[in-house]
């Protein structure tokens, strides 16, 4: 059975993956809409930007973000210097980082939906007199949401694996920012194999989860 | 209302009461507690403290353990510590220089003994001599994280090993996963702490460094400027230089520093 602190460390993950794909969730919708259906300039652009922390080392991405909240970054000088808080190594920079990374497959797979949602439906709805704003909510955003909620399910399953960013911004102290797989990666860096193999089970249920709903989902949307 | 609308609503709800109940659970750690960074070899006896402290006094102390450079060089980022104890007097000196240290709280906490450990029993390392057989493969600490890499560099260069040991030197990333590298056979012995050498039950010391040959091993400890435990910190420090707890530091082979 899992011990009190290894417990913790599943509970923090869940918090952290879920407050990562919520932040993130948002900023897909909004690429995800840009890219599908919006005729803004610089298109190809955002469109790199979005694929960045897929094909980026998860490394290079945390340490983006470490520069960014450190207390000498734009963001972290600022919060510190005005607010005296810290955002680096705390399970806000973990939830931030693992947002970030999964940000990329939230985004496709909103854009793809939303692509394959009929403008005639979104140019009914404007010609009835919606504006853009209520469009976008009452019609283009229910009509993809199967997609909304695989993409959110997909960067949730990534979330709660990811390593490289969270190390580098959140670090890996346990209880506070330690997740599963820094937990796992400390158990077999001090050779306790027992334990990394009760928290890989662990990793290896959630992901099963995850995936089997993302899968029905799936499924259920090619149906007519 | 169509039927993807409704499944639509039910989502939202869904998803907003799962925000509802996680996010309670993610204020700001209360005051009481005390966060602890320290150097890997502490380990086992910080935990059986922190517990001991837990009891006594009723404050919860979370250790954050691995390479003293390392944790120097998260706390100069922000890193949200406490109080610092470091397997050397640069780590925390380091800090101090950078002003992020309160002043005058600098303590020396602990000495330790440098030893070479190989796999109980038969093998290829039974001596330091050994260590200059050609198929041997050795273990230490990076000396760029830990100070035990810097201990194990310094021991190996007086006595005259460096040369023939450093093609075939596997670095940890601290001393305990160092440790680990023999224990499940990657290397044939390790340098490591006297008191690392104890919790493995599957090692043993096969020599220890003279005394004069690495930089005397001593333990700093210090309670961080930006710390919001202040207190908190201050009393933890306090209490391992107390009866109780150099009575398990002695136990688990550490040798408290005397107090100043």
């Amino acid at each position: 059975m899992l011990s009190f602190a290894e417990f913790q460390v599943v509970l923090l993950s869940l918090q952290v993956a879920f407050v990562g794909t919520l932040v993130a969730l948002p900023v897909g919708l909004a690429a995800g809409w840009l890219l599908a259906k919006s005729s803004m300039p610089g298109k190809p652009v955002l469109d790199t930007l979005v694929s960045f922390p897929l094909v980026l080392p998860p490394v290079v991405t945390g340490y983006a973000l470490l520069l960014l909240l450190g207390r000498r970054g734009p963001v972290g000088g600022f919060l510190y210097g005005v607010l005296g808080i810290d955002v680096v190594f705390t399970w806000v920079a973990a939830a931030l980082a693992v947002g970030l990374v999964s940000l990329p497959l939230i985004a496709r797979a909103i854009e793809v939906s939303m692509a394959s949602v009929d403008p005639r439906l979104e140019g009914a709805a404007r010609s009835l007199g919606s504006g853009p704003w209520r469009t976008f909510v009452t019609v283009t955003v229910p009509l993809s949401y199967r997609g909304i909620l695989g993409g959110a399910l997909l960067g949730f399953a990534r979330a709660l694996g990811e390593f490289g960013a969270t190390i580098v911004v959140a670090g890996n102290i346990p209880g506070r920012t330690q997740t599963l797989p820094t937990a796992i990666f400390s158990r077999l860096e001090t050779g306790d194999d027992t334990a990394a193999l009760r928290l890989i089970a662990v990793s290896l249920a959630l992901a099963l989860v995850s995936l089997v709903v993302h899968q029905r989902l799936a499924r259920r949307a090619i149906r007519p | 209302m169509r039927p993807s609308a409704r499944a639509f609503r039910l989502w939202c709800t869904g998803i907003l009461a799962a925000a509802l109940v996680l996010l309670p659970s993610c204020e700001a750690a209360p005051q009481e507690k005390v966060l602890v960074f320290a150097a890997a070899s502490l380990t086992d006896v910080l935990q059986a403290q922190a517990e001991l402290f837990d009891k006594e006094r009723g404050v919860r102390v979370d250790i954050n353990f691995g390479a003293s450079n390392s944790l120097a060089q998260q706390i100069a980022r922000g890193a949200p510590a406490d109080v610092f104890i470091a397997a050397g007097a640069q780590p925390v000196a380091d800090l101090e220089r950078m002003g992020l240290t309160a002043r005058g709280s600098t303590r020396e906490l602990l000495t330790n003994d440098l030893v070479l450990v190989a796999p109980a029993g038969a093998g290829l390392v039974r001596s330091l001599d050994d260590l200059r057989k050609p198929n041997m493969r050795l273990a230490i600490a990076d000396p760029e994280l830990a100070p035990a890499g810097l201990y194990a560099r310094q021991a190996l260069v007086s006595l005259g090993l460096w040369p023939a040991v450093q093609p075939r030197l596997v670095l940890g990333r601290d001393v305990r996963t160092t440790l680990a590298y023999v224990e499940s056979g990657s290397a044939d012995a390790a340098v490591v702490y006297r008191t690392d050498a104890q919790i493995s039950r599957d090692l043993e010391v096969v020599a220890t460094f003279p005394r004069d040959s690495h930089d005397p091993i001593a333990y700093s400890a210090v309670v961080l400027r930006a710390s919001s435990n202040g207190a908190g910190a201050a009393a933890f420090l306090d209490f391992l230089q107390g009866p109780s707890a150099r009575e398990v530091f002695q136990k688990y082979g550490f040798t408290p520093a005397a107090r100043k």
